[in-house]
């Protein structure tokens, strides 16, 4: 009696795959892609590797066949999430389906924007055979190879990766010189008959397949089972695409790349999160230190989230490298403006970082090294049955190691460094419900030891040596529970801690930390595909603590005064403040995939000490609209608000002077796909800002008058294109232009106020360029794929240089032996020089049978311009220079993977 | 919330910025190589209201260059903006519009009292620079608060003309003069002389003779009883006895200082000759109490 095991995936998965397979009985019944997506699919997923389930014993015995419905959540690199039985069977089946689902692996889904995660229901039909015909002849004789017995065996297994090759083609050749062309089972498993005793020669015959022949010895009377190690001749070209898209929401811009892209954009070390700074919108951070400077808003206006958990700062000390290892991250959100309200307290940009929850057969251990840092990463299911997959990682940069090397003779020793860990662990065998453990954290420390005879002021109580030190750490629990098809539910609460302690000399000390209790939970509703709403929380209660200790003036107008008498002070701030935001989601799509219409409305809040609870609402609306197959239309408009920030509160927890500041954001855009490969983004946007929290210019005593006030407005005006290839026939890349403008306006409200050279400062006529506004930034990422996983890439950027404010003199205060230089234009009126660079990268993967290696070389700044990053002047300001930007680097590094 | 990123952002563009990657060659502190005002030095250094005090200034003028003038103004704080007095620069029209050659002695009486009025205190080489405390300059302090007293402003404006036609400079500096009841009023440090790898040499000895590029270990020798102690009253109104700390700046016509600066009593620095045989110049030093007392010293040097 012969088996068989029939799958089908109606309507979803390609005809020329299923019809081999299927065609003798493909299962009824209705079945749907159920994407999260707002947005059309271009392409279905198709399965392009299949594990047969293995037959019930029981049932086979029993003569029993069934048929399994199954519900696959398959993420945007193909891989399934999640696998759950809809309609069982019984007698074993449906653990046997679903143990061989969850080794299935799909070409993603993609919408014009790229792979997406969608869910598909798959019928897996287990039905026995009739019992084969007897032979027609019973006194034939039968062919040699049904009568020979087993005596060779063996498995195909990917070299560097570990993986079972299997439903490939092989041949094995017997020492007498007879073939046999076969082919492996799912598993990667073969078997061959009376194959001749001696040497045989196994090789796989596949296309893409080092065909190297593997030499088996043969024994007589004995079976033969051997490991046949296969190389890919291309393992990049089945590299698996991660897409920064994990959930489609309906943003209007929203950026997306592989990681095989990302990875190999020179100038980023591999990091998926500084490759943002390449993207419409960013402007370019002095020295490349990776601020977040989002469509010309100050770096302290943008948010960063890390799985929708907020972090203080998202790249350690120098901007180099991100705070959470790369192997963790499966994608980035970049969200320059127009986003949905379950997002707040920001009138800038959103970078959320998602971590993976996708996990590989074999476990992986990951050593990267390269001249900044050496972090090692483990990410596997360690237990018995496969129930959690965890994730560790850790990396310290050396820098502070290796810099007293060539500071031998000097007395000053400097020594940066960074330390960071991650700890996830994901529960994946829970059907619908996501559960997830994460902690990560991360140290920045700087320390200079200053020589006791240096004198590096006038100031008595600046002498000494400086260390600064910055912490954070999050422990996370996210929770996602499905009620029924209509109600679901997110839970994540969070704890944290950020500190910051700073010491100079033996007088100046400052400490502060923050315990942060925060939840965001999501109640969402979608009562069909054209209707989905969520009710949210996000909500923060922080406790901080500020101490300081300063050689304190002892009036408010002695402050300028070097003469005047020092006493030392030491203060201790303490105290809560809360911000329970809830917000409103809708998702309408009254004509189906081509319109999508998202209203939401946010309420800030913030309540601080005794003082009166600042609440303010924030509406803001989205619309897309599908134009053709192939365009679409997106416009936004809406409020963003940002509370007042930690020095802005102000020492008296009992009074706030100051409100939030607000945005008001309208941003209208054309998505273009162009061929199978392009797309053509283009966004316009304009931003009014007003309620900006600036000095008081009215402060006369810092104890009782308030120090900032909400007197400041802005605008941000200007439009991004990108145009993209994305990696498909060996090469990708990307064009990004910004054509923007930021200004700002301090005191709009008051009457003009000029300097004697006749500078306006104040007043309705006072605007200037905002510090870090660049008219034209222009990005051109290029990369292409070379046979023998050898690959070539580069970056070319050019930026209008940043503004500044001249100065051509000064007046010397002889006390304190400085000088004070009077402008001689406007603020900001004056113009740094334009930045241009070209960064080039080559890398090469080694493959050997337990593991790979990657090396490569980034070139940075091959060929430059003048580059000046800021403008510097002599002591009294009559002369001045350029401080340019790096110089040529050349910065080698590796990779080395082991699966077991 | 972003807010408390901002320390360690600051901190970062600080060490960055004086990392001086690819910074030009600017001219330091310590180059005398232009028009500059060194030290201005009240005498006595600390008055009580309705008391004078003269002012002293050491200038720097370059060979070839020529001093033309320096004038003198004064305040008291509540008349003073970021850059010392905050003067109405129309009281000195009359003052201006005279031309010396012509102008009665009367006109120049009248330009010179609406100048005084608006609080110039002189003009060198004509009007040596001297000022009487208000009387009334610590009027609605409490007898602590006077006992700490105020900081009246002196600005100093100097001029000078190179030798070549159109080639002016001019500096702007400004200073503090303590006004106060202080039961120990602040007196001006005293420089007797710089030791050169310590010999202790006049500022009227010799000229130093070093070679190209040498070394030269030079320390500042302060007066024995120049470093006073004196009475603060804390701002708990207990009364503390403090003691001077004085720095020094230095400054030279060639070679050059790993430091222009140095703490008392760390005092010495060490200066490098240039390498131009037959280099002839002045190294200067200036002392500050931080009491707003000044002094200075010089000493001569050729390179042979």
């Amino acid at each position: 009696m012969r088996k068989t095991r029939r799958w089908s995936a109606h309507g979803l998965l390609g005809a020329a795959l299923l019809a081999p397979l299927s065609a003798p009985l493909l299962a009824a019944g209705p079945a749907r892609a159920q994407a999260p997506a707002e947005e059309a699919l271009i392409r279905e997923p198709a399965l392009i590797s299949m594990v047969e389930a293995p037959y019930p014993p029981a049932a086979e015995a029993a003569g029993l066949g069934g048929r399994v419905l199954l519900l696959i959540e398959i993420d945007a690199t193909g891989v399934p999430t999640a696998v759950e039985v809809l309609e069982a069977a019984g007698h074993g089946f449906d653990e046997a389906a679903v143990a061989a689902a969850r080794q299935f692996r799909f070409e993603p889904a993609a919408t014009a924007s790229g792979p997406v995660p969608v869910a598909i229901e798959f019928a897996y039909e287990f039905a026995l055979a009739p019992a084969p015909l007897p032979p027609a002849d019973p006194a034939a004789p039968p062919t040699p190879e049904a009568e020979a017995p087993v005596n060779l065996t063996g498995t195909l297994v990917e070299m560097g990766t570990r993986r079972a090759l299997g439903s490939t083609p092989l041949q094995v050749i017997g020492a007498d010189g007879q073939a046999q062309d076969l082919m492996s089972a799912p598993d990667g498993r073969f078997e061959a008959r009376g194959v001749a005793i001696g040497a045989a020669q196994v090789r796989v015959v596949a296309p893409g397949f080092d065909d190297t022949p593997t030499t088996v010895e043969v024994t007589a009377g004995e079976l033969t089972d051997a490991r046949i190690w296969v190389k890919n001749l291309g393992y990049r070209d089945n590299e698996v695409v991660a897409v920064y898209q994990k959930k489609r929401e309906p943003e209007i811009t929203r950026r997306t790349l592989s990681v095989a892209e990302i990875r190999r954009v020179p100038g980023t070390f591999g990091d998926p999160v500084r490759v943002i700074q390449n993207l419409p919108g960013a402007a370019r951070g002095p020295f490349g230190l990776g601020l977040l400077v989002i469509r010309g808003a100050n770096p302290e206006d943008s948010n960063v989230y890390v799985d929708g958990v907020e972090v203080p700062i998202i790249y350690h000390l120098g901007g180099y490298r991100s705070v959470i290892n790369a192997d963790l991250i499966s994608s980035v959100d970049y969200l320059p403006g127009g986003y949905q309200v379950k997002y707040g307290r920001s009138t800038g940009g959103v970078i959320d970082v998602q971590s993976s929850r996708t996990y590989e057969d074999q476990d992986k251990f990951t050593w990267k090294t390269d001249v900044l840092d050496t972090g090692l990463f483990y990410k596997g299911k360690p237990g018995p049955k496969d129930k959690w997959g965890v994730q560790v990682g850790a990396r310290r940069s050396y820098v502070d190691a290796f810099i007293p090397l060539f500071t031998r003779g000097s007395e000053f020793v400097v020594k940066p460094r960074w330390f960071d860990y991650q700890v996830k662990a994901d529960r994946i065998d829970k059907g619908q419900d996501e559960l997830t453990l994460f902690a990560f954290g991360f140290q920045d420390k700087l320390f200079i030891q200053t020589p006791s005879s240096f004198a590096q002021s006038a100031d008595q109580d600046t002498q000494g040596d400086l260390s600064t030190t910055y912490q954070t750490h999050r422990q996370i629990l996210s929770w996602t529970h499905p009620f029924t098809d209509t109600w679901s539910l997110w839970v994540q609460p969070a704890v944290g801690f950020d500190a910051i302690e700073a010491g100079l000399g033996s007088s100046f000390e400052l400490t502060q930390s923050f315990t942060n209790l925060s939840a965001r939970a999501e109640l969402r509703y979608a009562p069909s595909e054209a209707l989905t709403a969520s009710l949210g929380l996000d909500s923060q209660a922080t406790y901080y603590k500020i101490e300081f200790a300063i050689p304190f003036l002892p009036s408010f107008d002695q402050l300028d005064d070097p003469l005047a008498e020092r006493e030392p002070f030491r203060q201790t701030i303490d105290g809560w403040y809360f911000s329970p935001d809830p917000y409103l989601d809708v998702r309408w799509r009254p004509l189906g995939d081509r319109l999508l219409i998202n209203p939401g409305v946010r309420l800030n809040t913030l309540k601080i000490g005794e003082a009166k609870a600042l609440l303010t609402l924030d509406p803001r609306l989205g619309a897309r609209v599908a134009v053709g197959p192939t365009t679409a239309i997106k416009a936004g408009t809406g409020v963003y608000q940002q509370p007042p920030q930690g020095q802005e509160f102000g020492i008296d927890e009992d009074e706030l002077n100051v409100n939030f500041e607000r945005g008001w954001t309208h941003e209208v855009g054309v998505e273009q796909r162009i061929a199978e490969t392009g797309t053509l983004d283009w966004t316009g946007f304009y931003k009014g800002l007003d309620r900006l929290i600036v000095n008081n210019p009215d402060a006369e005593d810092a104890t009782v008058d308030p120090i900032y006030v909400n007197e400041g407005v802005g605008r941000i005006y200007g439009m991004e294109i990108m145009l993209r290839k994305a990696l498909v026939d060996r090469w990708f890349g990307w064009v990004s232009y910004t054509l923007s403008k930021s200004e700002r306006n301090d005191y709009p409200e008051r009457s003009e106020q000029r300097t004697a050279e006749g500078v306006v400062t104040r007043g309705p006529e006072a605007w200037y360029d905002y510090d870090f506004d660049q008219t034209h930034i222009l990005t051109v990422v290029g990369g292409y794929r070379l046979p023998r996983d050898f690959e070539l890439s580069g970056r070319f950027q050019y930026v209008t240089g940043n503004p500044y404010t001249p100065y051509d003199l000064a007046v010397q205060d002889l006390d304190s032996d400085s000088w004070a230089p009077i402008q001689s234009g406007a603020k900001n009126t004056s113009r740094l020089a334009p930045y241009t660079a070209l960064d080039l990268r080559a890398d090469k993967l080694f493959t050997f049978k337990y593991w790979q290696l990657e090396v490569y070389l980034d070139l940075l700044n091959v060929v430059r311009g003048e580059n000046p990053e800021q403008l510097i002047y002599n002591y009294d300001y009559t002369e001045s220079a350029v401080v340019r930007g790096l110089p040529f680097i050349a910065s080698p590094g590796f990779q080395a993977d082991f699966r077991f | 919330m972003a807010g408390h990123t901002s320390p360690l952002r600051a901190l970062l563009a600080l060490a960055l910025t004086t990392s001086g990657c690819g910074a030009a060659d600017l001219s330091q502190t310590w180059q005398l190589d232009r028009l500059r005002v060194l030290g201005v030095q009240a005498e006595p250094a600390e008055i009580a209201p309705g008391e004078a005090t003269a002012l002293s200034s050491l200038v720097y003028v370059p060979s070839g260059a020529q001093l033309d003038a320096q004038i003198w103004f004064a305040c008291l704080p509540t008349a003073a903006d970021d850059f010392g007095c905050s003067l109405d620069a129309s009281a000195l029209d009359a003052f201006a519009e005279l031309d010396p050659a012509t102008a009665t002695p009367e006109e120049l009486a009248a330009a010179l009292e609406a100048a005084q009025e608006a609080g110039l205190i002189g003009v060198e080489p004509f009007l040596p620079p001297r000022w009487v405390a208000p009387i009334n300059a610590l009027d609605g302090l409490s007898e602590q608060e006077a006992r700490e007293g105020v900081s009246a402003l002196v600005n100093l404006s100097a001029a000078s003309t190179g030798p070549d036609a159109g080639e002016e400079d001019l500096e702007l500096v400004y200073k503090r003069v303590p006004v106060s009841r202080a039961t120990t009023p602040n007196q001006n440090p005293l420089l007797i002389g710089l030791a050169v790898d310590g010999d202790l040499r006049h500022p009227d000895a010799e000229v130093l003779v070093v070679k190209p590029g040498a070394e030269v270990e030079i320390e500042p020798i302060l007066s024995p009883d120049t470093i006073e102690e004196y009475i603060y009253v804390t701002t708990e109104g207990e009364e503390e006895v403090r003691t001077e700390e004085p720095y020094f700046t230095w400054y030279a016509e060639g070679g050059g200082y790993e430091q222009a600066i140095s703490l008392y009593p760390d005092s010495a620095r060490a200066w490098t000759a240039p390498e131009t045989v037959g280099f002839e110049g002045v190294l200067v030093v200036v002392v500050r109490d931080r009491r707003g007392g000044m002094h200075w010293t010089q000493l001569h040097v050729r390179v042979e």
